[in-house]
């Protein structure tokens, strides 16, 4: 189904924010992956303010959460709602507890990448023959999936850019946000980054963090073999897909390459 | 709290019900399905024919012998919808559902839904791989799936698993109790972990290959990201008063008889150190003991959960 497509923009910090805001309408904020890069309630205000005033739409991304953000989701809804928000502002979900704890609170809502759980190993890209049909579907190409997400009032969903494609087949009325370049293909609650930072000697829930991820000093690691190279940063692995993605085929484009990388690419 | 312990052979049960187990959980390997997809056969995310009983009739085997004792078994059938059609999904679930197995893990909310249509009774566990990691989501769960059971994901702390059993003391939950070498979130992992194409490694096997070009971070990485425990025998100590951790789970469906056997004999047996001791430091420096004479090693000083010195 041919659709006009809308343009967003993955971003790390207010500077970012800044810098970006001429040359898009819709910034994404927050995390899918790390609860300690959410950000904290004044600076989550500071952006909605420039978002209304410059008239942008503003997502915030939440990752699995530990019970104790549910005072923090609190504190959102509460900005929202004193700045009557509600029509520039959407959050998307990767926690069922999340959405279940949100759906009734005139928000928009959004199932996140965590979701869909796309098969996101970056040798499927190069292994596509074998493996197309497995590796291009996921669990919102069952009818029945998406008739429960559209029966729940989640009409959208978003998914990454996988090397070796994305099946778009019975979506039914779906719509689908698309993340590119960068797919994370694995999580782990324990940082080593963190972990490193903190002398720590052996794998552990960290209970705080300064974002040591955010800091450019922190570069990623890096793996390459003959097919791919990924990237280790903070408490994620990514590979950046070089896929062309058909436009008009997805509600919203979001660039995240800012995520590796220190400008848009 | 039982011991829930793998079993993908008939010909293992006498020995785990011996060493100490009470429950089981197992993968069925369906010629049906397999035929029709080829490789692509892994209901319960094991491909691997060792990690599973070789037909349903094996299966039928160990529920009917391990009943004879007292004991339960679980199916594993914790795969996503990701094909169109649910016509092949719904015939697995009902050859499952003929044998009368004592409960289904299960993942996928549709898989869940098809269940409740096939049978109102059987009791459904919510795999870990759906990561319930907050009250909201365990409640999500009971309250529109109607689950009987949970399975905590690997990755929480003493103080969530902890908080999540007290205020939610109508759910039973089960959390792992000797695990395998993942410190990732099984449930997002996007690697479609039970197949090995042309024999290349899991995405969590290729982690201390990452390099940096500042090599003391890369030198603290490789070492930090192998330091993984398999043993969560703490938990036996530390959650013995929580009568709502009704399980502990032994993970290893593809491992060989002997490593099942001495996994559950293990368990058992910091188990009845639990009772006898039940100041935690003191079970602690037993149980690490009996892990050094069974295993020749042990993991206390990398275990988030035993406490340190």
């Amino acid at each position: 189904m041919l659709q006009k497509t809308n343009q967003a923009i993955q971003i790390l910090t207010p500077q970012q924010f800044d810098t970006y805001l001429p040359k898009y309408d819709n910034f994404y904020i927050g995390s899918n992956t790390c609860p300690f890069l959410l950000p904290q309630p004044e600076i989550f205000q500071s952006y909605l303010k420039k978002s209304q005033k410059n008239k942008k739409r503003l997502t915030l991304l939440t990752p699995l959460l530990p019970n104790n953000y549910f005072e923090y989701l609190d504190k959102i809804i509460k900005i929202i709602k004193n700045n009557q928000a509600e029509n520039i502002f959407e959050l998307v979900f990767n926690d069922w507890g999340g959405w279940d704890y949100l759906k009734n609170k005139n928000i928009k809502l959004i199932a996140g990448i965590f979701i869909a759980n796309q098969k996101k190993d970056p040798y499927y890209a190069h292994f596509k023959t074998k493996f197309d049909k497995i590796c291009t579907y996921n669990v919102i190409n069952n009818p029945l999936f998406a008739d429960w997400l559209l029966k729940n009032e989640i009409d959208t969903i978003e998914l990454e850019n996988l090397g070796q494609g994305i099946a778009l087949d019975n979506l039914k009325n779906l719509k689908i946000n698309l993340y590119t370049p960068y797919i994370i293909f694995s999580l782990s609650r324990t940082c080593p980054l963190a972990l490193i930072k903190q002398a720590n000697n052996y794998l552990k829930i960290i209970k705080n963090c300064p974002n040591y991820c955010l800091n450019p000093q922190n570069q990623p690691l890096q793996f390459t073999n003959k097919y791919y190279t990924s990237f280790y940063k903070g408490n994620f692995q990514t590979y950046k897909s070089t896929r062309q993605i058909e436009k008009n085929r997805f509600n919203k484009i979001i660039n995240n390459s800012l995520l590796l990388e220190p400008k848009v690419s | 709290m039982k011991i829930l312990a793998p079993i993908s052979r008939y010909t293992e049960l006498p020995a785990l019900i011996k060493n100490g187990a009470d429950e089981f959980y197992m993968g069925i390997f369906s010629q049906d399905w397999h035929k029709k997809n080829q490789f692509y056969n892994h209901l319960n995310r094991r491909d691997n024919i060792l990690a599973n009983t070789t037909s349903f009739l094996e299966a039928k085997q160990v529920i009917n012998s391990a009943r004879k004792n007292n004991k339960k078994v679980n199916v594993v059938f914790n795969t996503d919808t990701i094909f169109s059609g649910t016509h092949q999904i719904n015939n697995e679930l009902k050859k499952i559902i003929e044998i009368k197995p004592d409960a289904i893990i299960a993942k996928d909310p549709i898989i869940i839904k098809l269940i409740r249509k096939l049978t109102k009774s059987l009791p459904i566990h919510l795999s870990s791989l759906d990561q319930v990691i907050n009250t909201k989501s365990a409640q999500f769960w009971c309250k529109n799936f109607k689950i009987n059971r949970i399975i905590l994901p690997r990755n929480l702390t003493i103080n969530e698993i902890s908080n999540l059993a007290k205020n939610l003391p109508q759910i039973e939950f089960e959390v792992f109790i000797y695990d395998d070498n993942c410190s990732n979130i099984d449930g997002l992992c996007s690697s479609i972990h039970f197949m090995k194409p042309d024999g290349i490694e899991f995405v969590c096997e290729r982690e201390p290959l990452y390099t940096s070009i500042d090599k003391k971070l890369e030198k603290n990485f490789q070492t930090i990201i192998r330091q993984k425990t398999l043993c969560r025998a703490c938990f036996l100590s530390l959650f013995k008063e929580q009568k709502n951790i009704v399980s502990g789970k032994i993970v290893g469906r593809d491992r060989s008889a002997r490593d099942k056997g001495l996994m559950v004999l293990f368990i058992k047996q910091a188990q009845n150190i639990a009772q006898n001791y039940p100041n935690h430091l003191q079970f602690q420096k037993k149980a690490k003991l009996l892990h050094q004479i069974i295993f020749k090693k042990n993991y206390c000083h990398i275990c988030p959960y035993a406490p340190k010195d």
